[in-house]
């Protein structure tokens, strides 16, 4: 099957999500932090009067984020919203039951990946844990490293 | 999917219809025999509608079930049936296990219906069965049936089942098996047998009953059983109310057989078998027309987000509005300046060019400024008529926003309704007379709250009926009437709905319940002497407590009314009794008329905005700069505030949530990390650690840092926050406004900390976390007991040491007879100097420093002394801690610093500033209070 991912950045690393889940992308919002939190939670967003749970990917990976100018937010769909395109089977259902958003560094372009394009991580890729990983495509000049939701929204 | 969906529907649909059987139920019961045909009808369809949704779904059990009650209902309906309690009872009953039904439709094959159909047996007259089941079986042809039957009862025939059409009953045949159907339910044969009799009647049984009890009881345990069984029941019932599996039933379909005999009369018969629709249809009645409608409360609370947002942005573009109406006079300046030097090129141009120049030049310059007027004209009134504009979405905007929130709110009767029948068998079964009155059903409240009012109002409500109310005999004797009355009574009142539920009963012994209370320790014999009446009352609601003399089933197992105290203050409710021994007691519940909204209290620390909800809030102290080191003690290491001579745990919100200390900086403004060492001890022993560290900061504000850093010189903001048994102190930094904030549930990732109860979008759009004063105690570890225990040992330990009081006191004199004293602790340092250094300004004295000023003042301004007629040459200046501002004292001479226990003696003098006096050696010294001269000294800044 072929899948579109939106892809970004995370530090110098190119990372990728299935195109299925994302609800919006944003920049520049205002994160309010929280504290006592994980520290992998960014805090907390107004997306429209929606209360959104900021997650870093970079911290949970262990990744050092880029000193990008303006952030931005992937903002994920919930696992309602995606009942149906779970239940056909055309994603996992890895995401979480409340809104959620992931701050990258910078917004990259689209990629269409074939799934027998996509391998499996080995145990350690360049300091990442593998389960982070759900597959890795290998671009012309990079490497993609599809992110593993369950694991990277896990509380 | 869909059908699940359908499903779900259909099960609240019918719990609705359930719950509007039962007060018509019970109003049947009262009417008695002048039950309006209307009310019948109403159950009638209730539970036909039931019975028809249930059986689309294949669930026969509802189907069945409901089929009974709808056969009993049609009985009373056509008047064969005089209501009586017995029916309502049974019907009661059936209800409830409808709702049982109901509530597990994934288990109900494990729950037995038979119970209940037996209730309704002796009211199934045999001639109204005929109403046409929905789950009909698939019926054959009579005559097989009957040959079935017949080879194993041979003698069964026409005679029987002339007999059976005749009394209207239904034969049903059936094999069972000893060892499964008889021993393995655990009766014996003859039991059972006598159990299925209340359905009807065993018209043959195979081996005969003669051979089956011959041989000693049951002692056979094997072998089949074959009946012959003639009932009222329908074919669908009839399994469920033997208990055997219906499909192992052989019904004999006595409509097939009578049409096949087709016999004048019997056709007649079969008319009354025509479908219950039709005949629902055809009485008459009117329908109740549905004028609400089911939303979604996901949807609802989406658009109330939504509104919200609406809310942020009319706000956004007012703001933008008013600042281009301001603008405006800017605008018609600019354009007069244009229209002045258009004019003046004209002018200058006019000599030396030909008319047509001038004219062009002319027109030029005419038709820029017809073409900015109109520009200019356009912005103008589209800025003015923009305003309107904004004052309708303004006003469209709050108006959107109050009607979705009302959307939430629901009637009280929804809770109120179920009462009636709780006082009923409540009052049944303790053969107590009790009448119930309801008032304000039509009050509403937030929808949650009404869901989880239900719990504690049954609880209330049961208290009433089995503690309250007492016993017909016992009320005559106490000259009351024999029937007891609770009113349950809603009404709003102050921004709140108030519940009282009052009863006329034997009202609360406070003797009794002061014993009780002792007897499980909760309170102690000391502690009992001081109650007042209203806190016993209140014991009543302490966990462990129960005053019942024996355990009934009803209530006073001693859990319960705690539950229900808890229960009302999760919902950010009050409770209160008041009770009168033999008149009876009032319960008053008070409650916020919404979860989603709170008032709240926006408060600060280390530049975060926090919102505190106001029901937890007590109220907000202020210590000024001076006084925290008189009112905020330590005890065991953690802070305590002195008020009102009572001792109160604090809490430092930024400390509990781990906040990083910041400060203002106050070159460019911005906050900034601060990496100072916090002291929150401030009574610490000269020349400690923090002794220097508090001088080291005192020198720097004399080096002219400026230090504007939010410092521990500032007054302390203490929220008082009322817990269920206790109260505590919550340190904060700033106050903002009182808002109404909508409450959003907590994201699950921060669940794993206790401190917040969810989190708010504030009016500027911004997100605030919610405070949970619950959980910060908890995170804090503020240990209440054992802080009592502390605080209670520091007390005491106050007590004596005000008979022994050391001190470490500084002498001095500023020139007269008298010797002062100060306590040592309250001095930041002395310095000596010339008195030609001191420079006045006014009649203000100043030190001059380097680069900075220390503003001097003399004792004697303050406090009644004389100053002394000669004055030498160096003078001493006491620098006193915790002023705000720069200030010393002047004194001539210090005599002496000793450490003693002072005596004071506080009436021979008395003055602002002044402890007292006490003698130090043999001689008399003024013993000043530092504190309250800096405050003094501080308002001649």
């Amino acid at each position: 099957m072929q899948r579109q991912l939106v892809t970004f950045l995370l530090g110098s690393g190119l990372f990728g999500i299935d195109v299925l889940l994302i609800r919006e992308i944003n920049r520049g919002m205002d994160i309010a932090k929280v504290c006592p939190s994980p520290d992998y939670v960014e805090g907390l967003m107004n997306l429209r009067g929606q209360i959104v749970t900021i997650i870093n990917p970079s911290q949970r990976l262990g990744i050092k984020s880029e000193n990008v100018e303006e952030h931005s937010c992937i903002i994920l769909k919930t696992k309602h919203e995606l009942e149906r395109h779970i239940s056909e089977g055309l994603v996992d259902g890895d995401v979480s039951k409340e809104v959620v958003g992931l701050r990258v560094d910078t917004i990259a372009e689209m990629v269409m990946v074939n799934d027998d394009e996509m391998e499996q991580p080995p145990a350690n890729v360049g300091g990442i844990e593998a389960a982070y990983i759900k597959g890795i495509v290998k671009l012309e000049n990079n490497l993609l490293l599809a992110l593993n939701l369950s694991k990277v929204l896990q509380i | 999917m869909q059908e699940k969906e359908m499903l779900d529907e259909l099960v609240v649909e019918s719990r609705e219809h359930l719950q509007a059987v039962e007060p018509d139920l019970l109003e049947m019961e009262q009417k008695g025999s002048a039950v309006s045909d209307e009310l019948v009808n109403r159950v009638f369809r209730a539970v036909h509608s039931i019975k028809g949704g249930f059986s689309f779904f294949g669930i026969e059990k509802v189907v069945d079930l409901s089929h009974a009650l709808e056969n009993v209902m049609s009985k009373i309906r056509d008047h064969k049936l005089t209501v009586s309690g017995e029916v309502v009872d049974a019907l009661l009953q059936g209800v409830d296990k409808l709702r049982v039904l109901l509530d597990d439709l994934g288990n109900v094959e494990q729950v037995t219906i038979a119970d209940e159909i037996a209730r309704f047996v002796p009211y199934l007259d045999p001639q109204v069965t005929a109403v046409v089941p929905t789950t009909e079986k698939k019926t054959t042809d009579g005559n097989d049936e009957i040959n079935l039957i017949r080879v194993r009862h041979p003698e069964f025939g026409e005679s029987q089942i002339m007999e059976a059409m005749k009394s209207g009953k239904g034969i049903y045949h059936f094999v069972i098996d000893k060892k499964n159907d008889v021993v393995g339910r655990g009766v014996t044969l003859a039991a059972l047998l006598t159990e299925w009799e209340k359905f009807g009647d065993i018209l043959m049984i195979t081996p005969g009953k003669d051979a089956l009890f011959k041989e000693k009881g049951d002692v056979q345990t094997t072998g089949e059983i074959s009946l012959v069984f003639a009932s009222v029941l329908e074919p669908d019932l009839i399994g469920d109310a033997l208990e055997i599996p219906s499909d192992g039933i052989l019904t004999f379909d006595m409509r097939e057989y009578r049409n096949k005999l087709a016999s004048p009369q019997h056709q007649q018969d079969s008319i009354s078998g025509e479908p219950a629709v039709a005949i629902v249809k055809s009485s008459g009645s009117v329908n109740r027309i549905e004028d609400a409608l089911r939303v979604k409360v996901g949807l609802l609370n989406n658009l109330m987000n939504l509104a919200g947002e609406l809310v942020l942005a009319r706000n956004q573009l007012t703001q933008f509005i008013g600042k281009k109406i301001a603008d405006l006079p800017e605008l018609e300046s600019m354009f007069t300046a244009i229209h002045k030097s258009d004019g003046e090129m004209a002018d200058g141009n006019e000599s030396e060019d030909s008319e047509h120049h001038l004219s062009l030049k002319e027109s030029n310059a005419g038709l820029s400024e017809r073409m900015l007027r109109e520009a200019l004209g356009f912005r103008i009134a589209d800025i003015q008529g923009l305003n309107g504009i904004i004052q309708n979405v303004d006003m469209v905007t709050t108006l959107l926003q109050e009607g979705i929130m009302q959307t939430r709110l629901q009637p009280l009767s929804v809770v109120f309704s179920k009462f009636p029948r709780v006082i009923r068998d409540l009052a049944k079964k303790m053969d107590k007379k009790i009448s119930l009155v309801l008032v304000g059903q039509d009050v509403e409240l937030d929808k949650s709250i009404v869901e989880l009012l239900s719990d504690p109002l049954t609880h209330l409500i049961r208290n009433c009926a089995d503690h309250g109310i007492e016993l017909p005999s016992q009320r005559k004797a106490a000259q009351k009437s024999p029937e007891g009355s609770v009113v349950l009574k809603a009404y709003q009142g102050g921004g709140k709905v108030i519940i009282e539920i009052t009863d006329d009963g034997a009202g609360i012994n406070t003797d009794a319940v002061k014993k009780k209370a002792l007897q499980v320790g909760l309170i102690t014999p000391d502690g009992a002497e001081k109650m007042s009446i209203r806190e016993i009352q209140m014991l009543i609601f302490a966990p462990g407590f129960s005053t019942a003399k024996t355990v009934s089933d009803v209530s006073g197992r001693g859990v319960g009314m705690d539950v229900v105290k808890t229960n009302i203050e999760r919902l950010g409710g009050t409770l209160d009794v008041a009770s009168e021994l033999g008149l009876g007691t009032t319960v008053t519940l008070r409650l916020p008329l919404t979860l989603a909204i709170i008032p709240s209290l926006i408060v600060g620390a280390e530049g975060r905005r926090f919102a505190l909800p106001q029901v937890a809030l007590e109220e907000i102290v202020r210590i000024r700069a001076v006084d925290i080191t008189q009112k905020i003690e330590k005890v065991n290491d953690s802070e305590v505030l002195r008020l009102r001579g009572k001792l109160l745990p604090l809490i430092r919100l930024a400390e509990v949530l781990g906040l990083t200390p910041t400060y203002i900086d106050p070159n460019d403004g911005l906050r900034k990390v601060d990496r100072r060492t916090r002291f929150s001890d401030r009574r610490g022993v000269p020349g400690s650690e923090q002794e220097k560290l508090l001088a080291a900061e005192v020198q720097n504000r004399r080096s002219g840092e400026g230090d504007r850093r939010k410092s521990l010189r500032n007054a302390v903001k203490v929220a008082v926050l009322l817990m269920e048994h206790n109260s505590y102190g919550l340190i904060i930094e700033e106050i903002e406004d009182n808002e109404e904030i909508v409450v959003k549930p907590l994201p699950e990732y921060f669940k794993g900390s206790q401190c917040y109860a969810g989190t708010t979008i504030m009016g500027d759009g911004k997100v605030a976390m919610i405070l949970d004063p619950n959980g910060l105690a908890l995170t804090a570890g503020l240990q209440f007991v054992q802080l009592e225990q502390a605080i209670n040992e520091e007390k005491m330990r106050m007590e004596k040491e005000q008979q022994r009081v050391f001190e470490n006191i500084l002498l001095f004199s500023i020139g007269g007879s008298e010797l002062l004293g100060v306590n040592l602790s309250s001095i930041a340092r002395i310095e000596k100097h010339k008195k030609n250094e001191i420079e006045s300004v006014g009649d203000k004295e100043f030190l001059k420093y380097a680069d900075s000023t220390l503003r001097l003042f003399r004792l004697e301004n303050f406090i009644p002394l004389q100053r002394g007629a000669s004055e030498s040459e160096s003078l001493f200046v006491i620098v006193p801690k915790g002023a705000t501002n720069q200030m010393g004292f002047i004194s001539t001479k210090v005599e002496d610093a000793i450490e003693t226990e002072l005596k004071l003696e506080k009436h021979s003098i008395h003055g602002v500033g002044l402890r007292g006096s006490a003698l130090i050696g043999k001689r008399m010294a003024v013993i000043l209070d530092m504190l309250v001269l800096v405050d003094e000294a501080s308002r001649q800044f």
